[in-house]
């Protein structure tokens, strides 16, 4: 058998090493002990400072997967009310994919004014409505693309394209984290699936690998094989890592342009500090059934994205710097994207989430979290206030005026920002372009968007691109 | 499909272009605590057992040359006996399995 083993060590050396070491020269020896250097004082995640005095720590994107009807949750429209049922004849270009244009459509759900603010928002969201003065709600959004894998991108790494950092990844490349024990980022998709692309939407793109999104899993264990093998001591366990260690240190030395052989080495670093941190994070059994019943852990509806935010609250506590949550996975209903009947979807992911939503809040003010943390609600897009086909009660893709709120650190709250027209099709007044919320979200984070550079293709890139963007300033305190 | 989970199996609902290449904790998790990994550490370490008998050198240069279609340096072979002298045969497997050397293709 053994004879089938090629030969690949011609002089005491792979055909690779040879070639590194041939062409390489002293530089390479040179790099390679800088490398080495480097890897072993810093970790790429180390914490780094912001640009200037950051309002937040943390970011929670509370990513509502679909796209929410900005007419049906923050954005009412008298207007529409009045029209109900007529045809639309502005100049919107309403649909997507050549879908049946129906005729205006009010929304079901009754507006009222919240708090001191007297913030209007609808009934979908009863226990979100308690905070109304803290949220920022910014009813003039617009996207680029009426699409929701390229929307998803766009919200999520500036960019309708494949293969560009993720806000998460920007925030990790630009502050790194200060828990060395638990991943920088975590996404935590439905238990329905992922949005769609899954992992492109919380990709290091062009950046490290370290930089990533790291998935935990909504049931059971958050993450799997998280603890050691039964029957494997934990002395045997470490002895096993550093031996591996070792042996890839050696194997990397001779390949030291290879950042995913590093960032390899690296995560069974933190895979080993995570057996005991992660497990941690997600035990919920030390929580209070006061704490749990405000969640709505104990209720089936809710169950799920309950413990997502329970869990939320936790990672912040523990230093993560930005969590990402999905409502909403796999297509259509299972989704915001209430195409059929928008007013049965929207009840039913709003009675998901809201409740958890509204707990969270709560809950970070109460254990002094509020001050230092962001929150971003939002989906991809809205949706039309036509209808979808004539007497059928679904919504289809707007990206040409939609609402998302902000809370938290550094946040202005009970006040919206900016309108769509009278009948909330297309945003006209303060118009804030994504890239505009990215531009804001790095700016509470301490970091300047034209700042906060990475060089790839010979373009120092950013996460807002190369047009102008702008920081959302009346969104701030 | 654990593997596939952690190691980004495509969305099942739309066309995928491109796979995504990612390298983070859960893979290692799973890769080095799996029942998976258990059980291929197990049958690697009796073939090598049988194969190679009980003698420690001829074990770790046919790990070698199975794994990673090589012998193993003087620094590596020094290496793993020190491990061996405390550390199972089964254990050496679970950690060759996870070698970047052998995970990554050349």
């Amino acid at each position: 058998m053994a004879r089938f083993i090629p030969n690949r060590t011609p002089c005491g050396r792979t055909r690779r090493e040879f070639l590194w070491q041939a062409g390489g020269g002293f530089a390479g020896l040179a790099l390679a002990d800088l490398l080495h250097a480097e890897q072993q004082n810093m970790s790429p995640l180390a914490e780094k400072p912001p640009h200037f005095a950051a309002k937040a720590k943390h970011c929670v994107f509370l990513f509502m997967n679909g796209g929410p009807s900005q007419v049906d949750t923050f954005d009412p429209k008298p207007e529409l009310d009045k029209h109900d049922g007529q045809p639309y004849k502005g100049d919107a270009k309403v649909g997507s994919n050549g879908r049946a244009i129906g005729h205006l459509m009010k929304s079901p759900f009754a507006f009222t004014k919240h708090g001191e603010s007297g913030l209007e928002i609808s009934s979908l969201f009863p226990h979100t409505a308690l905070h109304a003065d803290d949220l920022c709600v910014i009813r003039s959004m617009h996207a680029d693309t009426a699409a929701h894998a390229s929307g998803c991108l766009q919200m999520n790494t500036g960019s309708i394209f494949i293969g560009r950092p993720s806000v998460g990844a920007w925030l990790s490349y630009g502050l790194g984290t200060v828990n060395q024990n638990l991943p920088s980022f975590v996404v935590m998709t439905d238990p329905r699936g992922g949005p769609i692309g899954s992992a492109s939407n919380w990709s290091a793109g062009y950046m490290p690998a370290a930089f990533q999104g790291t998935l935990f899993r909504s049931v059971g264990s958050p993450l799997l094989d998280l603890a050691t093998p039964p029957g494997t001591t934990d002395r045997t366990q470490r002895t096993s890592l550093d031996l591996l260690k070792a042996l890839n240190e050696q194997h990397l030395l001779q390949r030291p342009d290879h950042s995913e052989l590093a960032a390899r080495i690296e995560s069974y670093e933190l895979a080993f500090r995570m057996q005991s941190e992660a497990a941690d994070v997600v035990d919920l059994s030390r929580e209070t059934t006061e704490t749990k019943d405000m969640y709505g852990i104990n209720n089936p509806v809710t169950a799920d994205f309950g413990r997502k935010c329970l869990i939320t609250r936790r990672l912040i506590q523990r230093g993560v710097r930005f969590i990402q949550l999905y409502s909403g996975g796999g297509h259509i209903e299972d989704t915001w994207d209430g195409h059929n009947d928008c007013i049965t979807n929207h009840q039913t992911h709003a009675a998901e989430t809201d409740k958890p939503i509204g707990a969270l809040i709560t809950d970070l003010k109460r254990s002094g979290l509020w001050d230092e943390t962001l929150l971003v609600w939002g989906g991809e897009f809205g949706r039309t206030p036509t209808s979808e086909g004539i007497d059928k009660p679904g919504r289809d893709h707007d990206w040409h005026g939609f609402s998302m709120w902000l809370a938290g650190a550094g946040v202005k709250g009970g006040q919206a920002i900016g309108a769509t027209d009278e009948l909330g099709f297309k945003a006209v007044e303060d118009r804030c372009h994504v890239s505009d919320l990215h531009a804001t979200i790095l700016h509470l984070m301490g970091l300047d968007h034209t700042r906060l550079t990475y060089p790839h293709l010979g373009l120092n890139q950013r996460l807002t691109g190369v047009e102008q963007r702008h920081v959302v300033n009346k969104a701030l305190t | 499909m654990p593997m596939f989970e952690t190691l980004d199996l495509a969305d099942s609902v739309s066309s995928c272009p491109q796979r995504q290449i990612t390298t983070v904790a859960p893979q290692a998790l799973t890769l080095f605590n799996s029942d998976f990994t258990q059980q291929q550490s197990r049958a690697f370490a009796s073939r090598l057992r049988r194969d190679a008998g009980d003698d420690t050198e001829r074990q770790i240069s046919l790990a070698w040359r199975l794994a990673l279609c090589r012998e193993p340096t003087m620094t590596e072979r020094i290496k793993v006996r020190e491990f061996l002298a405390t550390e199972s045969l089964d254990e050496l497997c679970r950690v060759v399995l996870n070698l970047n050397e052998f995970v990554y293709p050349e």
